[in-house]
Order: C-alpha cells, then structure tokens, then sequence
C-alpha cells in the first residue's frame, strides 16, 4: 500500500467514523480499533523502506510529499502502536463523553496528522501535520475536566510552532526550499544563519515535549483530558517534540555545521544548552510530581522529566547515547501509556483519580495494579525492565562524554522515583 | 453580457421606485441584489465612460480582473447578508438600495472625486442603516469620524488636483512621477486618513467599537463582511496600484495597520461578548489585510480578503442571531449553546479556525502567502504577523472551546451544565454556514479551485500598464 494512500485512507477513516458515532456510539469506538489497527499494520511493511517519494497534493505552488525513511518508521511505529492500543478504551467510554462523534474523528486525525508530521518530505508538509496534531487533539481535552487547559496548551504549543514556521520562512527565504535534505546539505557552509533557525526550530519540539519553561501546559492538558485520550497524550504526542528535536539536532547534522563553535564537555554548546534545558526538566518534573495527589497530574509531571531524558539523548548524538534517547522514547510510550490506561480503569470503576481517595485496589482490581507496577518499575529504570536499558545507555552516553554533573541529576532523580513510585504503590494500592 | 453601469444604476432607480411604492420595497431590494449578485458575473473587462466626456474629462469605470473579483464577492455577501438579516430590515430597504449601488460604483469608479462621491453615499447610508439599533451616542461618534475622514481624502484630491490638475486615476498614476515628494506625503496622508477611517486603521477607528458591538443582525454582517471588505479593497487599489509610494513613508503606514493589527487582537482577547471579539477580530483582520496591501502582497492580500470576508459573515450571522434571540452574548453564558446547534456550530468553527490560519482550511493558504510575502520584504514584520496570530488564535480557541463544552472548572463536560440559549430563525444561517465552510474545507486541501481568480486580480491590480491602457487607449 502507498504511503500517500495510507495517509488519505486515514483522513477518510476519520469521516467514516465521525458518521458511525452518530449512527451508533459503540460502532463507532469499534471502529477506531480497526481503522487505527489497520494503520499500523500498512505501515509495518515500510521498515526497510528509505527514500521512497509519494506525492499527496499540490498545494498551490507548494507540494505536499511524504518520504520513506528509518527513524520515521520508528516514530510512525511507536505513535501507531500507542493508539491502536489505546483505542481498545474507546467503546467502553463512549457513553461517558458530551461529543463521542467529534471525539472519534479528532482521534483518528491526530493519529494520520502524527503519521504525517514523521514521513514528511519538506518542512511546509511537516508544518501542516503538525499544526493538524495540536488543533485535533486540542478539542478532544475540554471534554475532559477543564476549559481552561486547551487554551493553555494552544497558547504554549503554537509559541513552539509559530517560531518554527517563522524559522521554516526564514529557510525558505534563503534557500528558496522547504526540502528538509536540501536544506540540510545547504546550511553546513552557513554555522552561524543556522543557530538563530536552530534555536526557533527546537522551541517547537521542545514545548512538545514539555520541556522546562514550557512544561506547564502537561499537568494541565494531561491531567484533564478525557481519561482515554490522557495516555495518547503523553504516550504519542509528546514523541512528536522528540521528532522535531531529531530532524534539528540528527537529521540536519548539528554537530557538524557547529563543529567550529565553542565545544563544552565535547559537545557544541547550542546543543549542551539544550541538554541543560533537559537535565533541568528531570529534575522539575520529578520533584514536582512528589506534590500531586492526582494521579494524573503525577504521570503528567513524570512525562516532564521523561522527556528530558528523551531530548539529553537526542540532543546528545553520541552514538549510544543517542541509542538510548530513541529507546526511551519507544520505552515512554509504552509505560506512560499503561499507567494512565491503568488509572482510565480505576476511574472508569470509582469515578475518582484522586490517590488520597483510593486504597486497597490491589485487591480489587489486580490487573490494572499489576499494569501499573510494571509500568512504574520500567519508568524508574529497574533492571529486568526495559526502561533501565535505555536509561542505561543515555548514562553510558553522558558518562563518557564526561558530563557528570547531568549524569548525576539523571541518575538522582532515579532513585527518587523508585522511591516515590514504590512508596504510592504500597500506600494506595 | 451586461454594461456594468447597469450594477449602480438599477439599484438606483430601484431605490427610487421603492419610495413611491412602498409596498413591494422588499420585493425590489432581493431582486435588484439578486440581480447584481449574478449580473456581477457577466460583466467584461475594459473602461466604461459615463455621459460621453472620455477621460481624463469625464468619468468613467474600470472594470479589471480586480474590481471583477471584488465585485463578485460583495455582491454575493450582500446577498447573502440580506437573506441572514430580513428581520431586521427596519424599512431600510432604500437605504439598502442605496447602498448596493455606492458599493458597486466604489469599486469600479476611475475617478478620485468620483470615489469620494460614493464613498459618502455609503458612509451616509452606513450611519442611518446603524441608527437602526438606536445606540445613537455610537452612531453620532461614527458620523463625526466619518465626516472628519472624509474631509481628510477631499483635502488629499484637492492637493493633487491642484498640482497635477486631474482626478482621474489613470491619468493621476501616469503623471505622479512629476509632482515633488513633499507633494505626495502630504496628499497621500491625508489620502490614507481619510480612508483608514471606513478601512479601520489605528487612529481612526474608534468608532468601530459602538456600531459593530451593538449591531443586530443586519447591520452586523453588513458592516463587517461588505463594508470592510470595500473598504479593504479601495486602499488596495489607491495605494496599491495608483497612488505608489516609493518613499519611507510607506514605513509609517505599515507601522500603523500593523499596530492597527496587534492591539486589536489583544484587545479582542480582554473581551468577554461574542460581538465585540468578533468586531476587534475585524479590526485586526482590516490591519493585516491593508498591511499585505501597502508591502505589494496583492495576491496574500486578496486571499486573506475573501478568507475574512466568508468568514466573518457567518461569524456575525451567528453572533447577531445569538444576540437577538437572548439578548445577551457574554460567552460564559452561551457555553454549550453549539451542542443544540449543531450545523451552526460546524459552521461557525470552521470558520474561525480558516481565519486563524490552521491547515486543512483555505486561511492557511492564506497564512503562508502572507509569511512569504512579508518575509521576502522585512523580517520583522512576519514576526509581528505572526505574534498577532498567536493571540488570535488564543482568542478564538477559548471562544470555540466554551461554545461548544460546557461544564464547570474540574467537572467532566455535561449537557446538563449546558445554556439554556436557544439561537431563533436559524435555518438560513445555518445552510450558507454549512456551505461557506464545506468551501473553506475543499479550499484548504486543493486551493487551486479558488485561486486562480485572485491570482488573476491580483496581477492586474500590480499591472499598472494594462490599467492605463484600458483607461486611456479611448482617448
């Protein structure tokens, strides 16, 4: 199947299942399973794929393309993976929300925008999928708990976006494209025009990824959002930031074009400052989620410092570290996932995520507590888990590169998680 | 094909006719803009000379790509505007009459004191059409600032008129390399004063405030869809095709709408009634549309025209009905009032997110025309544009959000929290919302469908030498 019809067939999927909510609301929650299963599964046959061009349409003079490439099937796969496991909620929860119709149909568009943003041939198509992202899943939320979120997300997220479009212009004005491997060959003679886009470009990724001065909008947006959109929040859509931080740091080589720059610690200090920015995320997002007694606030803030891990190992592009960036990601996805999902269950049942309400639900509900310890222990780096892996290699990476001081808030903070995580288990479970 | 005279002079004569019949008055006012709406298709380009003087002695309309597509779109919202508001008409069916031919002798007009004719035409309509929601006090500010502005523009034409000795726009345009600078900036800003004040521009405009946010369901649309968008279009075709300034004086006028365009918007976001965001969105958006017009963006300009155009018709279609219907529009207490509403709801959303400028609507197109154009002049500029869309899109997110999801701070979104606001008369609204926005829809992903008549309007707005041409090839 060609990439450009995957891509049309979800956006239709999207109307398909708008009308079979209205006609029937758990038709319609099963069919997103099916339509976001069958998304994955066409995407699953691009692994070795690289370089392949399809065409969607010419917009005006511009052309909106996609290109096959390895770290964007990795993306694809992951964002894929999270919403077609995270759809299984979907029938079950129908009942519980104001607008079911608009909720299916904002699900399955920011499921084929996310594919767009990851397979996206120039910066204009990556731009567009991207702004389709953060206004699809920005109407889902305010069926949740609060109105005030969305715009707090709005606000943060197109301050990110808007300074990468600016930077997208300001590439375009120079170069006269919006290639992405063009422009990349293109500005390793101009290091200095390239920081000012640099710097603009990432702030995209990093109010995605709810980075330290723009980590606010993830308890808030997090926290409230429908219990079942929660874990495609900050399982999925987080990874987007950690996309756009790849193409800026990895994609178009950094460390090459800043090779001449002042280097701290072996690495050039536009990316060091970035690596600070996510060391000091670790640490926010930790001690913040000692605070919360909503459990979904606690996820959200340990998304914080996840995602400082996630950019340390991107930002990084040493070659194990880096290793451990993407692993993490995928390892986030998936346990970020389960503990929201964990307590979708718990509020599906009690009607509360509040931890100071709950107690003894070991024994009441062992699966969903046996989810979540799982989760927990690999979010917190223990080994037989395979979030101590990637933790592991983002350590090895910051280590021997000689950057203890990052090495030891990561390696802090996780021991304060195991003891937190552990502690909330043995009190409220 | 039809003499485009036609468009002002049956509209005049059926004004006329409405006086001393008044009894088919309505029947006159929806076929006459009926007929205009689709007469405007069937009109050809080339100059039209009225009374027999050819210019630059007589008057004469221009009919070119530009005032084609500009005609077209306003008479089509005039139409459409008159089939939203026909419970407010108010027995204004003359004034109405009146003011469809001044709008179309506006856009066609080739002469300055010609244009100056209907500007007054319509500006006198304008205050009686607003009087109708009797917030005199609002009306009375409107008039001075208007008489005021327009003074301005006849002080900036007797200037020229004085050095150049003529009024007529092709043949101004061909003599303006003789007169001196210190000539042209004095004429041009008075020129741009009195023009800013109909285009609301910063110092000028604020008079907006009393007559769009307290207009009904008539007035509402007309003034911010057919109005603004006239008004938009005279200034593109004064400063943009005749009147080129080529010196820093530029600067200042930008300056200007594009202050004009940020304090707007953050005004619009301290406000909590569905009008009166809607009025500063106007405002902003008339900033931006004059900023692409003044920096030589024709075509972003254009699309950014018919973009706000659409959408603020059906924006203030809705508003005003809400208005009317409860009399009340603070946006607290409207939330939910779209999950009885649905196709309204539809409607009015994706107009609003196409005027913020998000993909998969046709503003996006727009956006990025505008990013290109103004980063290719200044790079500055696309970084106040683009702060500008931030908070309009701020804005709008938390209109569009509370409209449709009602619920209390922390509780989940119920129908039971919903208003207990009913929106009345809604039919009409809510097929030309569905309509405007299936447009916006297949626009955004394909814009080619749309374009390629703005494309057109706006090569001839930035080819003076075919507009000489058609003007003067006569003498």
């Amino acid at each position: 199947m060609a990439l450009n019809n995957i891509i049309i067939q979800g956006l239709l999927s999207s109307l398909i299942v708008f009308f079979l909510t209205k006609f029937n609301k758990k038709v319609g929650g099963f069919f997103t399973i099916i339509f976001s299963g069958y998304l994955f599964f066409s995407l699953l046959s691009y692994q070795n794929s690289a370089g392949e061009i399809f065409d969607l349409v010419k917009f005006g003079e511009f052309d909106i393309s996609f290109i096959t490439s390895n770290y964007a099937w990795f993306f694809s796969m992951i964002l894929s993976l999270t919403y077609f496991l995270v759809s299984f909620f979907n029938p079950y929860w129908m009942k519980k929300l104001i607008n079911p119709a608009a909720y299916n149909l904002l699900f399955m568009l920011s499921m084929v925008g996310t594919l767009g943003v990851f397979y996206a041939k120039d910066f204009l198509t990556m731009f567009i999928f991207f702004e389709i992202v953060v206004w699809a899943s920005l109407f889902i939320i305010p069926m949740g708990k609060s109105r005030k979120s969305p715009i707090i997300y709005y606000t943060i997220s197109s301050i990110g976006s808007f300074s990468m479009l600016y930077a997208i212009f300001y590439l375009y004005n120079s170069f006269n494209t919006f290639d992405i491997e063009t422009i990349s060959s293109a500005v390793i003679s101009n290091p200095n025009e390239y920081i000012f886009v640099f710097f603009l470009m990432i702030m995209a990724g990093l109010t995605k990824l709810g980075i330290f001065p723009f980590h606010t909008w993830l308890p808030a947006a997090h926290g409230s959002a429908p219990h079942t959109f929660s874990p495609v929040l900050s399982g999925g859509l987080v990874k987007v930031g950690g996309f756009i931080a790849l193409i800026v740091t990895a994609v178009i080589p950094s460390f090459n074009i800043f090779s001449d720059h002042l280097q701290i610690m072996g690495v050039p200090f536009e990316n060091y400052l970035i690596m600070v920015l996510g060391g000091i995320s670790i640490v926010v997002g930790t001690l913040m989620a000692i605070k919360q007694d909503d459990a979904k606030k606690l996820i959200a803030y340990s998304t914080v410092s996840n995602s400082g891990y996630i950019l340390i190992g991107i930002a990084m592009v040493d070659q194990v570290g880096f290793a451990g960036g993407l692993m993490h990601i995928f390892n986030h996805a998936m346990a970020s996932g389960a503990m929201f999902l964990s307590f979708a269950g718990i509020a599906y049942r009690t009607g509360t995520t509040k931890m100071s309400e709950l107690g003894g639900l070991i024994k009441r509900m062992p699966l969903s507590f046996a989810a979540y310890l799982i989760a927990i222990i690999s979010l917190a780096g223990i080994p037989p888990m395979s979030g101590f892996a990637s933790k592991w290699l983002i350590f090895q990476g910051l280590s021997s590169n000689g950057m203890m001081f990052l090495a030891f808030a990561a390696f802090l903070v996780v021991l304060v998680v195991l003891c937190m995580f552990s502690g909330l288990c043995l009190l409220h479970f | 094909m039809i003499n485009p005279i036609l468009l002002v002079a049956i509209p005049l004569l059926a004004a006329f006719l409405s006086i001393m019949v008044k009894k088919l008055s309505g029947v006159f006012l929806f076929g006459v803009s009926l007929f205009t709406a689709i007469g405007s298709f069937f009109i050809e380009n080339g100059s039209y000379v009225i009374g027999g003087w050819k210019p630059p002695f007589g008057i004469n309309l221009v009919v070119d790509d530009y005032s084609f597509l500009i005609l077209i779109i306003v008479n089509i919202l005039f139409f459409l505007t008159l089939l939203n508001g026909m419970w407010d008409l108010k027995k204004n069916e003359t004034v109405l009459l009146v003011t469809l031919a001044g709008v179309n002798g506006i856009v066609m007009t080739g002469d300055f004191f010609n244009l100056f004719v209907f500007m007054e035409i319509i500006a006198i309509s304008a205050y009686i059409l607003a009087s109708s929601t009797e917030k005199y006090y609002s009306v009375f500010k409107y008039l001075i600032l208007g008489t005021v502005g327009s003074s301005l523009y006849l002080f900036g034409i007797i200037i020229l008129y004085g050095t150049a000795g003529t009024l007529n726009m092709a043949d101004l345009a061909s003599k303006l390399p003789e007169i001196s600078n210190s000539v042209k900036v004095l004429a041009f800003t008075f020129i741009f004063s009195g023009l800013a004040v109909e285009a609301k521009i910063l110092p000028f405009n604020s008079w907006v405030r009393g007559i769009f946010g307290n207009s009904n369901t008539l007035t509402g649309p007309m003034f911010s869809t057919v109005y603004a968008t006239v008004s938009a279009a005279v200034v593109g075709r004064v400063f943009g095709q005749i009147l080129t300034i080529d010196t820093n004086l530029i600067y200042a006028f930008i300056t200007l709408t594009l202050m004009t365009f940020i304090f707007a918007e953050s005004a619009a976001m301290a406000s909590k009634n569905l009008r009166s965001i809607l009025t500063f969105s106007s405002i902003g958006q008339a900033g931006l549309i004059i900023t692409m017009f003044l920096l030589g963006g024709f075509y972003a300009a254009l699309i950014q025209l018919v973009n706000n155009a659409f959408a603020k018709m059906v924006m203030f279609s809705i508003a005003t009905k809400t208005y009317s219907s409860n009399e009340d529009d603070d946006i607290d207490n409207l939330a939910g009032i779209f999950r009885k509403h649905y196709m309204m709801g539809l409607g009015f959303t994706i107009s609003a997110l196409s005027l913020i400028g998000l993909p998969l609507f046709f503003g996006f197109y727009g956006k990025i025309n505008i990013l290109q154009t103004a980063f290719a002049t200044n790079m500055w500029i696309p970084a106040f544009i683009l702060i500008g869309s931030i908070i309009e899109g701020i804005y709008y997110i938390r209109l569009l959000v509370k409209l449709w999801n009602p619920g209390k701070e922390g509780d989940e979104s119920s129908e039971e929290a919903g208003t207990s606001y009913t929106i009345l008369n809604g039919f009409t609204v809510s097929i030309i919302a569905l309509v405007v926005g299936a447009v916006f829809v297949v626009a955004g992903i394909t814009p080619e469908f749309l374009v390629e008549n703005i494309e057109k309007a706006a090569n001839s707005l930035g080819d003076i030498n075919t507009y000489l041409s058609s003007v003067m090839g006569g003498i």
